[in-house]
């Protein structure tokens, strides 16, 4: 089920890829940098409060892109998914581990 | 009295911190508890023995703190699979489930680890400001520069920034996928080593070649600037989109496939090692330079993985323009629960700091100990042959004149340490004047490569006798590397080797102290102080007047694959599956010749049991 809705989706990716390509959005900086320095100065020092959100003050998506999209049409998916509460007594696992064959190096960075 | 406890998990090198009214009381990697190395499950038994060290439970926990922004990293992920379909599809379907059920509902995740006894919200802190808080507010500095390099947290990979008090400000960052602990371990994946474990090999590996590939890798790579930033070509990797570390334009670029792991090392791996580690070198400098560009500061902290590359601490300790660098023991990710823990208790708190002369992490033996006690029981239930040797003056004794006999011992003192070192809480040791000693504790006791350097401990007093750092320099975490002083070299050992290739060199003695000096006459220092650790350092000092000479071979607890020891079970097992002479635990000494014969089964078994990496 999940797989079936996650390839449902994937299309969104690559339509937000067209569109940043068209647009000329370059999000990941991937394309040859001009003369000059390459240091990106970084967002405000978060506040008091910010620490409380999983979302970064100063380390968002920077540039406008696509990506939007399908990043929040699967957070609200992943709703469905929302682990439940312990019940009492219940020995702790995590409610997902990773999938067997990631290789480490990969698995780190996502 | 605020308690905050501190969170690395989910990646690699999950770990635990406590803080309890802003002083550390305890931190711990998984890793040490579950046996299985770079552990990223939820550090449960990590948090467990955190809360039995202060005496509490999780309910009495006010804050606790994650180091990193599950959403912000989300919204990396999604980008760079954006940017990298359709090729990214199968990755994405790997990915995401994971995502979906647990990483983007770490709150719940937590609650349901901590039994639902945390009332309170959780704290997230960027990974880099967790990084750079592990640097700056247990260093002894009241202000300084701040750098962190690792692979990637949530987008920066890169950070420059300023810490004074109880604040720190991260100004500049390099954004993934553009990532110089990337750079690294993409070789180390070339090279056939292990990404996240084999950075170290890579390191080992690099005096034994020659940088001929560096030019090459500047021209297409990385392009680094004067000022330290860089920019990465991302055709010639494959972590974007793909499950490699390289593609093939890389592979082509260098002649040829990745080397298959375990195979024979050649001379074009070593020059591989030698070329990216120049490059490594170079950023890491210019962007310590930078770094004091925009802060004017004479002090610098560093954290991060890349930080652990001593061979480039030592070349900014020497080239740079700061007067004093400190460098957190635990740069990797396991850090970051330190940091973030500290970012709670300074920036969400408020609460005022004021540095120690040191620093504040107590020589990092911050884990669990063990009394003699507990260990003889242990000891007597898995029918060692034991001797309680209860007074000091005498144990050190017969450690000395076993290390002096060239036997190697494992060393099992106090309290665990924290980050991947160790420190001469959980240690093997050996005799560092004996040409015999490196072959032998690499191979016969340890089971890795022959080619791998070791470290030594050396009073502090006595370091500037044997190595190029100033005299009353301080290396007390081994991230420090330095080269032999020129009159400890023997005369001819450098023409000796210039005639041979690779790992040949490594049968030439270089020094008075050969087993810790490395083909290129570097040594990766330890120094030791009564203050840090006070048994360590009488042995060391006991070993100095019997011998002359002020320093030991100090290498990780452990074989090839396994996390270092944390319980006296623990070292017995490494002890008894290996060629290991004698063994310290506590007050009580251990003899092999005096053990039953392990069984053959046993042995492999415990050899077996861990992955190599």
């Amino acid at each position: 089920m999940t797989t079936l809705l996650l390839t449902l989706l994937y299309p969104l990716l690559l339509a937000a890829r067209l569109f940043n390509a068209l647009s000329g959005r370059d999000p990941l900086r991937r394309g040859r940098p001009a003369a000059g320095s390459l240091w990106v100065e970084r967002n405000a020092t978060p506040s008091d409060a910010s620490y409380f959100s999983e979302v970064s003050p100063s380390e968002n998506r920077g540039r406008a892109s696509a990506g939007w999209l399908p990043e929040s049409i699967l957070i609200n998916l992943s709703r469905w998914y929302a682990p439940p509460r312990l019940r009492p007594n219940e020995k702790f696992s995590a409610a997902a581990d990773r999938e067997q064959g990631i290789p480490d190096e990969m698995y780190t960075l996502w | 009295m605020p308690t905050i406890l501190g969170l690395s998990a989910f990646y690699h090198d999950s770990a635990a911190v406590l803080l309890q009214d802003g002083r550390i009381v305890a931190a711990a990697q998984e890793e040490r508890f579950t046996r299985k190395k770079h552990d990223h499950h939820f550090p449960e038994h990590a948090v467990a023995y955190c809360l039995k060290e202060a005496g509490l439970t999780a309910a009495d926990l006010d804050h606790v703190a994650f180091y990193d922004r599950p959403r912000a990293k989300f919204s990396r992920l999604v980008e760079t699979l954006t940017a990298a379909a359709p090729s990214s599809f199968s990755t994405y379907l790997k990915a995401m489930p994971l995502w979906l059920q647990s990483k983007l509902h770490l709150p719940r995740e937590f609650d349901r680890a901590l039994g639902g006894a945390h009332r309170g919200r959780y704290i997230f802190t960027d990974h880099h400001e967790a990084h750079a808080a592990s640097a700056f507010f247990p260093s002894p500095f009241e202000e300084a520069a701040i750098l962190t390099l690792d692979g990637a947290g949530e987008w920066s990979t890169t950070t420059l920034g300023h810490g004074r008090g109880n604040r720190i400000s991260l100004t500049h960052e390099i954004r993934f996928p553009h990532s110089l602990g990337l750079l690294y371990s993409a070789f180390t994946y070339y090279t056939g080593f292990r990404v996240n474990s084999g950075e170290y090999k890579v390191m080992g590996l690099a005096p034994y070649g020659e940088p001929r590939f560096a030019s090459l890798i500047r021209e297409h790579l990385i392009h680094v600037r004067d000022d330290g930033s860089f920019w990465m070509d991302q055709d010639y990797f494959d972590y974007c989109g793909g499950v490699t570390m390289t593609s093939e334009k890389f592979h082509r670029l260098f002649g040829g496939p990745p080397r298959d792991p375990e195979s024979l090392l050649t001379q074009r791996e070593m020059d591989l090692a030698a070329s990216v580690q120049v490059v490594c070198e170079e950023v890491m400098l210019k962007c310590a330079r930078q770094a004091h560009a925009i802060t004017r500061s004479r002090n610098l902290v560093m954290a991060g993985g890349v930080a652990l590359n001593c061979v480039g601490n030592g070349r900014i300790l020497r080239e740079g323009p700061f007067e004093h660098i400190w460098i957190q023991p635990a740069a990797g990710d396991a850090g970051g629960a330190l940091g973030a823990a500290q970012l709670a208790w300074h920036h969400v708190l408020r609460q005022p700091r004021t540095p120690d002369a040191g620093d504040s992490l107590r020589g990092s033996y911050l884990g669990p100990s063990f009394g003699n006690a507990e260990i003889r029981t242990t000891l007597t239930a898995r029918k060692a042959v034991f001797h309680a040797e209860d007074d000091e003056s005498r144990l050190l004794e017969r450690v000395v004149e076993l290390l002096m006999a060239e036997k190697v011992v494992g060393w099992f003192q106090g309290r665990m340490e924290f980050g991947p070192r160790a420190l001469g809480a959980r240690s093997i040791l050996g005799d560092p004047r004996s040409p015999k000693t490196q072959q032998v504790m690499n191979v016969k006791i340890k089971f890795r490569e022959s080619f791998r350097p070791f470290a030594p401990s050396v009073l502090r007093e006595h370091c500037h006798e044997f190595f190029d750092l100033a005299h009353g320099a301080d290396s007390p975490y081994m991230l420090i590397v330095a080269p032999v002083r020129e009159d400890r070299r023997l005369p001819d050992s450098a023409a000796r080797m210039s005639d041979l290739q690779g790992i040949d060199k490594l049968n030439v003695p270089r020094s008075t102290v050969p087993a810790v000096t490395h083909v290129d006459f570097s040594a990766r220092i330890q120094t030791v102080s009564p203050e840090a650790n006070g048994r360590y350092y009488r042995l060391i000092k006991r070993f100095y007047e019997r011998s002359g000479c002020p320093m030991l071979v100090n290498t990780s607890f452990n074989i090839r694959g396994e996390p270092i020891v944390c319980t006296p079970d623990d070292a017995l097992r490494c002890f008894l599956g290996t060629d290991m002479d004698a063994l310290v635990l506590e007050d009580t000494l251990l003899l092999k010749s005096e053990q039953p014969e392990p069984r053959g089964q046993d042995v492999a078994d415990y050899k077996r049991s861990f992955v190599l990496d």
